[in-house]
């Protein structure tokens, strides 16, 4: 990606938190990013970290009654949709903003049949005579490489395997053609040899439509081979974001050293893994200093007092760390 | 590894599990089989760990629950130090279950929620009327330590405990009996990746420290060859390549091996070189293809793959594989 | 690498709703999340609380006995109405017998009644459905026949007939009862064994060597005994409305012996003219069925929202 791209989505100082009687559980907590037109920028973490939140917060889609942002901007498309009424937010998204969640099965509904659901999606965007819309339903459905879409719109999601479930999720997002898609896990519940077909569509549609892709994700295989950039996600923070390349040859938080490192590989030595000892700070009671100085070998008195600021490592690489440079 | 000294404690000998399809519950009619498992054959030695790997339907779930004599195979039989174990009944049945004990995918499911964790621990050791009271704790306790818990954790519950701790009191659990073979279905994959590297360690420092056997059912080819000294690959309820571990990662021979090989997408960027994408599912178990049962997503399809099944035969000593190619 | 993480990125933390069933009641702050359950229902816990108690102590809290007629007394009305007598709070009947004393005894019978048909057919309910759902196939259909059998039984005729060959008395009520409740006790709990089953601590218990009675007694039903408690609740006021109407109909309890079923049957010829005989014991009634019911759907929500579609 050249530092030229035009960004699409700027999420600048992110803070969401959910409200409970016990506390405040601080789920994103200061989350800056930037999603340029055309690039898949992948988020990384484990469960619990704050990722899907994030893209909840942007997509505002948050669970009702329990999670509010509290502070920061998205802007999309050069506006801040945190000021847009909720009737405003219906119209972005699927046009300009749309997701595909992690498990199909809950994402589509058992009692419409797939053309109903595709339907739906597509008279919303541009409202056309029934013939013309199934004529549109059978062609998005071939899009992501549905065979026999004739056949297929008559059937209901329950006859499909997962696969072509998700794929069928995976034609409702882009049928608004929307310039931002938020992948929350999507290949997560599919079988690996599935996995890998699902990724290769979604890389196939990126590249056809121009359109940027969020993928949240756990998996750092998923992110090599999908994504441009990456950021490292932490209890609430994003503590890496770089070009995937140097952030898997150099990468600069000890956190995402760790993390690759305690992945078992599939060549060399197999020895012991080296693990990351103990577990994620408590959200709801968050360290004064780093939020992974707990867990961090290299720790120092200064990254128990104060949060590092953000560095600059390379032209397009930055991390949080006190000690970038010296370890 | 010279084969010939090792002793074999598990043997499984061209087992087949079919489950009848069937319709209405009090006067029922066979519909048809599901040839869940189909002449499966394979060893494992004392204190080695086998890895079994397939995708979702391809029989490991249902072997592992013959192993573990939880389903009784159709045809063929499971030796125990050459001791047949279906047909087992009252002493010799729970003498078998000391024997070869589990550990499951899901650390939420698999604890009763309403038991504390050394209740849960002491379990087989209460059926067998192992000891007293006291001498039970004591074992509790000692157990809690070796998984790297602490004693006095014995009193609480399963939510208290966090996903990777769940996790330890299951294998805990499963160690009370001082088992010769554990069953680990899925051991890593419901855990966050930093904690999968700690639960990879200790089940190795375990497995030297008391010479147990694992059979190791996952679908992550870098986690079975990380834990494993044998593979075995599955499709659709057969074998279609079995070998000693490093050499099958050095010479992978089956298509469907490879292609599995291509799905495990390393945490290294820029990797696109020759990989198998297969097109389409995995056929349906009720009504799988004839001759090889690959043979609808093979890249490498000749004619008399759909007529003739291949037999699983050594193309090097130790390494076999099912596949027309190799004849 | 790739099914981890299936269970929900909501907020971190939320407790596991299996608590053990009264740390779960007591521990109020303690409980699930954001919680959008209702307040604490103090109104019917305190009428639940009264009545209890009435029925507990009701030897040293009625003024009166309840069956001891004194006829120059009959009918009079509560006290605080024209020609009421202090001495009777709540009036007499047509034999001069006073209403609250009777009413107090009677509480003793409803609930009493009560509790043995609910442990009768709630535990019969219970064992059938834990041994239903968990043993499963033929068992489990033969089993669920009968349960719908006994959807379409007609308890008020059964009960009736009860009465008829067993005489009335305490024991008929409380089997007829019972045989009105179990089928609806079974049928919820073989669910929810259905759903157990599934889990994987329950085939870990077969792989530990646990027996299949052990399974079920240690393992199924401690994780069943919340909806038990909850069930036990919603049906007290089935209970007291099944004793009210089989005494009104005569199969129940047989008179002098006050219950408020019977108080209602014997003060409706005369509700013309001296409501108050019928009509106290029916707002008790009406009292303590909708009070119980309002804890009964408080104590659902609190401990299994699963329960709220039923």
């Amino acid at each position: 990606m050249s530092d030229s791209a035009e960004t699409i989505l700027d999420v600048r100082d992110l803070h969401t938190h959910f409200f409970l009687r016990r506390g405040v559980v601080k789920a994103v907590d200061g989350v800056s990013f930037t999603l340029r037109k055309g690039e898949v920028l992948g988020l990384v973490g484990e469960s619990g970290c704050g990722k899907s939140l994030t893209a909840l917060s942007v997509m505002r889609l948050l669970p009702k009654g329990a999670a509010r942002t509290v502070q920061g901007e998205i802007v999309l498309d050069g506006e801040n949709i945190l000021k847009r009424t909720p009737s405003q937010m219906r119209e972005i998204r699927g046009r300009k903003i749309s997701m595909v969640l992690q498990d199909p099965q809950t994402s589509l509904n058992p009692v419409f049949t797939i053309g109903d659901q595709l339907r739906e999606a597509l008279v919303r965007r541009a409202p056309a005579k029934l013939k013309e819309i199934i004529k549109q339903a059978v062609a998005a459905l071939r899009r992501v490489d549905i065979a026999a879409p004739e056949q297929r719109i008559g059937q209901y999601p329950h006859q499909m395997s997962g696969g072509m479930k998700q794929r069928v999720v995976g034609a409702i997002a882009i049928s608004g053609e929307p310039e931002v898609l938020i992948a929350d896990e999507p290949t997560t519940a599919l079988d690996v040899t599935i996995q890998l077909q699902y990724l290769k569509l979604l890389k196939r549609l990126q590249r056809e439509n121009g359109m940027a892709i969020l993928f949240i994700t756990h998996d750092f295989g998923v992110v090599a081979r999908m994504c441009d950039r990456v950021a490292v996600m932490y209890a609430g923070r994003i503590v890496e974001c770089g070009p995937v390349k140097q952030i898997f040859e150099a990468p600069s938080h000890p956190y995402t050293r760790a993390l690759i490192a305690s992945v078992p590989k599939m060549t060399g030595t197999r020895g012991r893994l080296t693990a990351i000892d103990g577990q994620p700070p408590s959200l709801m009671n968050l360290p004064a200093g780093c939020r992974f100085a707990s867990r961090c070998a290299h720790v120092e008195p200064r990254c128990l007092e104060a949060y590092p600021g953000t560095t600059q490592i390379g032209a397009d690489h930055t991390a949080d760390c006190w000690k970038i440079g010296s370890i | 590894m010279s084969a010939a000294a090792e002793k074999q404690l598990l043997r499984v000998a061209n087992v087949r599990k079919y489950f009848a399809f069937t319709k209405g519950i009090l006067f029922s009619r066979t519909l048809g089989h599901v040839k869940a498992v189909d002449d499966i054959s394979f060893e494992i030695r004392a204190g080695e760990t086998l890895g079994l790997v397939g995708e979702s339907g391809c029989g490991k779930t249902t072997i592992s629950r013959m192993i573990l004599n939880l389903e009784e195979p159709t045809e063929g039989y499971i030796l125990l130090d050459d001791e047949p174990i279906h047909g087992l009944e009252g002493e010799a049945l729970k003498a078998y279950r000391t024997k070869v004990q589990a550990v499951f995918q899901d650390p939420w499911s698999s604890l009763n929620p309403r038991m504390t964790a050394g209740r849960i621990i002491a379990e087989s050791l209460i059926v067998t009327k192992w000891g007293d009271k006291d001498k039970i704790a004591a074992r509790v306790a000692e157990l809690l330590k070796q998984v790297g818990l602490r004693p006095d954790q014995a009193q609480q519950y399963p939510h208290e405990f966090s996903g990777g701790q769940r996790q330890r009191v299951a294998l805990a659990a499963a160690l009370a009996s001082s088992p010769k073979l554990i069953v680990l279905d899925e051991p890593v994959s419901a855990l966050d990746v930093s904690i999968r590297a700690q639960m990879m360690n200790l089940l190795k420092d375990i497995q030297a420290e008391r010479n147990v056997a694992y059979l190791l059912v996952a679908h992550d080819l870098a986690t079975v060859r990380h834990m494993s000294d044998h593979t075995v690959v599955m499709y659709l309820g057969k074998i279609v390549e079995k070998a000693p571990t490093q050499a099958l990662f050095d010479d992978v021979r089956h298509p469907y091996t490879k292609a599995l090989f291509s799905a495990v997408l390393i945490a290294r960027a820029n990797q696109e070189d020759e990989e198998i994408v297969l097109q389409g599912e995995v056929p349906s178990p009720l009504n799988p293809p004839s001759g090889c049962r690959f043979h609808t997503r093979c890249p490498y399809v000749m004619p008399r793959c759909s007529q003739e099944e291949p037999k699983l035969r050594d193309v090097t000593p130790g390494h076999a594989v099912a596949c027309h190619l190799f004849d | 690498m790739a099914v981890a993480e299936q269970h929900p990125p909501a907020a971190p933390e939320i407790p596991e709703p299996h608590q053990s069933f009264w740390r779960s009641l007591l521990n109020v702050r303690s409980s699930a999340g954001v919680r959008r359950t209702a307040r604490v229902p103090w109104i019917p816990i305190v009428i639940i609380s009264v009545i209890v108690i009435m029925a507990v102590f009701a030897p040293l809290l009625a003024p009166y006995s309840p069956i001891d007629q004194t006829l120059r007394d009959k009918l009079l009305p509560p006290a605080w109405m024209e020609g009421g007598k202090d001495r009777y709070l709540l009036g007499t009947d047509q034999f001069g017998r006073d209403i609250l004393s009777r009413l107090i005894y009677g509480a003793r019978v409803s609930l009493l009644v009560a509790l043995l048909a609910l442990t009768a057919g709630g535990g019969v309910g219970l064992v059938i459905g834990v041994v239903s759902g968990y043993v499963g196939g033929k068992v489990d259909a033969v089993l669920m026949r009968l349960v719908d059998a006994a959807f379409t039984f007609p308890a008020i005729l059964f009960a009736l007939l009860l009465a008829v060959t067993m005489g009335q008395g305490i024991g008929t009520l409380v089997i007829a009862i019972s045989l009105l409740l179990w089928a609806g006790f079974a049928r919820v709990i073989r669910g929810e064994v259905l759903a157990l089953r599934q889990r994987d601590f329950v085939q870990l218990a077969r792989v530990r060597g646990c027996s299949s009675l052990r399974i079920m007694a240690t393992h199924i039903v401690p994780n069943v005994l919340n909806t038990f408690m909850v069930l036990v609740t919603l049906n007290i006021g089935v209970v007291i409305i099944a004793e009210a109407s089989l005494s009104f109909l005569g199969a129940g309890i047989p008179p002098p012996t006050p219950t408020w079923g019977l108080m209602i049957s014997e003060g409706r010829g005369r509700i013309a003219e001296a409501w108050w005989v019928a009509l106290i014991p029916g707002i008790a009634i009406t009292l303590l069925v909708l009070s119980v019911n309002l804890f009964g759907d408080w104590l659902r929500d609190r401990l299994d929202p699963r329960l709220r579609q039923l």
